[in-house]
């Protein structure tokens, strides 16, 4: 059955930007009607956790397993924001330890990666939960509607009003929208979900607004980089060497064993089951290629534990996987934007009523959770200003 | 303050050479140490030569001389390799020399055998500096390493002992005293490595050991007692006037801050 929803506020995309606007706007917005609009099945998007329903017992962060904030610019609102998220006990400082794995494994200096930038910060539950926390802690009168699974294929602005069609043809209606996803304004969502003109687009046509225009012209440019993640639940006697006891251990590559090796990073996620799970990730295309075109997926996973175990041959802390762990493997369509970044001041647009948030917008936040807190904060602010 | 230390360079390529230097210049740091290890052997570690000395003269420079790594085609034109890089030792004096075997010694070719060849060079008047690793009796049941110093010393070409890094006091005090008995007479130079404790530095330590060198649990697994730790190895190098060589990474003034802090901070 189709059904009509009306709103005083419409959030596509359920990652931690759209959170973290959904909250503030609920904390100053007590009143309105608001509901959130995600593709997946749950909240947090590229920093969500795989609770696995073949695996009973297992919750591994399949995206971004932790966060870290580098500030350098102290920008005011983001320090509170991260000072109230610990406060409130939903992150702690991450202590868990960092390997930077290199070829001749001797002590180079580091340079900072993305992952590692700043100050780096741990949910004190699953990455998914840290997500749900987040509104909940300014929805206190369950004033949100969330909708999961669901799928936006269309925009329409009539007369001061959205109107966005989900693909299984339920419509909702709006007097303001706003997008952390930016599917529906990027040219890829015309392969994605099958349509020929870019939804933001076909909305507002092209001179009727130059903030539109300059950014649908500026996403252009921004391409994703596609990442394969593997999932490992190991075997119920698989451990470490050492006795490490940490939540989180992590691995990370650099750039010649990346080649090499075809994986970028290797977190270890301890369970509450006390198993260990693995998440590898990789954004190396030819593995990503070679999975695409493999015709048997069981050899392609041995191929993986086969890299894998080449890669921590002959050292003191992890072990060595066998052939029969099971693994799943998820697919990024866009796993993290990059070239060029969005300007802020591109972020609303008063005539249309419609917002944007994410890490594709500009700043030392680019492509990280970092860069979703922060705009996700200003665009509350600029929307709490205008409807003052 | 740069007088009593040392300082290890590591480096990828000559680039990576040239922006240490200059960050030595600018910090006033002039006793620097060169490695033959990782990535730099063979090419890198001799073109490092070439390019100090005709680029970077105001530095004091040892080179480790690794046999292992510099080994090349047979003993013979391995030792005349040697022989030469010691003369333009002899004749510019303008580098020290650290011999070491290297990590996987050559049969009749480790450093104690060249010692004795390099005994039997008429007209050579040199100082070399060999290695000591206190560590071997007690933690990896190697007992040749104070015979082998005994041999080494016997030539009377050594200036100079360098000692392996470890965590155990208690255990290079005992090694110290013995050099001290068995060298009373002649004026040797002593080092002692020195690491700057880090969570990378740990981790990395953890993931992958280095060959015979000691560092105890009790310090990979919490941080503030490797830095207490560390404090009393800086006490106990003064004490017994070893010249600590920083072999961790020092090259950004954040380091080398917390290098200056080791140092002045001890006992």
């Amino acid at each position: 059955m189709k059904s009509d929803f009306t709103y005083d506020l419409l959030i596509i995309g359920g990652g931690i930007s759209a959170c973290v606007f959904a909250s503030r706007y609920l904390k100053n917005n007590i009143t309105k009607k608001v509901a959130l609009i995600e593709t997946g099945r749950g909240l947090g998007g590229r920093s969500s956790t795989r609770i696995s329903k073949r695996f009973k017992g297992w919750e591994l962060n399949h995206g971004s397993p932790n966060f870290n904030i580098s500030n350098s610019k102290n920008n005011l609102i983001l320090k509170s924001y991260i000072d109230e998220l610990l406060e409130n006990k939903y992150i702690e400082i991450d202590d868990s330890e960092i390997f930077f794995l290199n070829e001749d494994s001797n002590f180079e200096t580091i340079i900072k990666s993305q992952f590692s930038c700043g100050v780096n910060y741990l949910s004190l539950d699953s990455m998914s939960e840290l997500s749900k926390k987040i509104i909940e802690s300014n929805d206190l009168k369950g004033k949100i509607d969330f909708f999961f699974e669901t799928l936006i294929v269309d925009l329409k602005f009539n007369d001061k009003e959205w109107i966005i069609t989900s693909k299984n043809g339920n419509k909702f209606k709006s007097k303001y929208l706003i997008s952390s996803t930016n599917l529906l304004l990027h040219k890829r969502s015309l392969k994605i979900l099958n349509i020929n003109q870019i939804p933001l687009r076909k909305a507002i046509p092209i001179n009727y607004d130059k903030k539109i225009d300059l950014l649908l012209n500026s996403l252009e440019e921004q391409t994703f980089i596609p990442r394969l993640t593997f999932l490992i639940y190991t075997n119920e006697n698989y451990s470490y060497k050492d006795f490490y006891s940490k939540r989180l251990r992590y691995f990370y590559l650099n750039n010649n064993l990346e080649k090499k090796y075809r994986f970028e990073r290797i977190i270890f996620q301890l369970q509450d089951n006390n198993k260990l799970g693995i998440v590898v990730h990789s954004k190396n295309i030819e593995l990503i290629n070679s999975y695409l075109n493999s015709k048997d997926e069981e050899v392609f996973k041995q191929n993986i534990i086969t890299n894998f175990n080449k890669l921590f041959e002959d050292n003191s802390v992890v072990n060595q996987l066998t052939f029969d762990e099971k693994i799943s493997i998820m697919k990024w369509r866009a796993s993290q934007p990059s070239g060029i970044a969005i300007p802020l001041s591109l972020q609303f647009s008063k005539k249309y009523r419609i917002g944007f948030c994410g890490d594709w917008f500009k700043g030392e936040g680019f492509g990280r959770i970092e860069g979703s807190i922060l705009s996700a904060l200003i665009l509350e602010k600029k929307i709490k200003d205008l409807i003052k | 303050m740069d007088n009593n230390t040392r300082f290890e360079l590591s480096f990828k390529n000559i680039s990576q050479l040239e922006k240490k230097l200059n960050f030595c210049k600018l910090n006033n740091i002039k006793n620097i140490n060169i490695p033959c290890k990782g990535t730099i052997k063979k090419d890198l570690f001799n073109s490092t030569i070439k390019y100090i000395s005709k680029n970077y003269k105001e530095f004091n420079v040892t080179y480790h001389y690794s046999l292992y790594h510099q080994y090349s085609k047979n003993k013979e034109k391995s030792y005349q390799d040697f022989l030469d890089f010691v003369k333009n030792s002899q004749f510019n004096r303008n580098y020290g020399i650290l011999l070491v075997s290297g990590s996987n010694k050559k049969k009749n070719f480790e450093s104690v055998d060249v010692l004795a060849y390099l005994k039997k060079e008429k007209n050579l008047k040199v100082n070399l500096g060999v290695a000591y690793n206190p560590y071997l009796k007690k933690y990896y049941n190697v007992t040749s390493e104070r015979e082998r110093f005994e041999r080494k010393i016997s030539t009377g070409l050594i200036n100079s002992i360098w000692f392996q890094y470890g965590t155990d006091i208690k255990v290079i005090q005992n090694e110290v005293t013995y050099l001290k008995s068995i060298t009373k007479d002649e004026k040797l130079n002593l080092f002692g490595s020195l690491f700057i404790p880090s969570k990378l530095f740990i981790a990395q330590f953890k993931f992958r050991p280095w060959k015979e060198v000691y560092i105890s649990e009790k310090y990979l697994y919490t941080l503030d007692n490797f830095f207490d730790f560390t404090c009393d190895l800086v006490s106990f190098y003064k004490n017994n006037n070893i010249t600590p060589v920083i072999e961790s990474d020092f090259s950004t003034s954040e380091k080398l801050d917390s290098v200056y802090s080791f140092l002045e901070n001890e006992g």
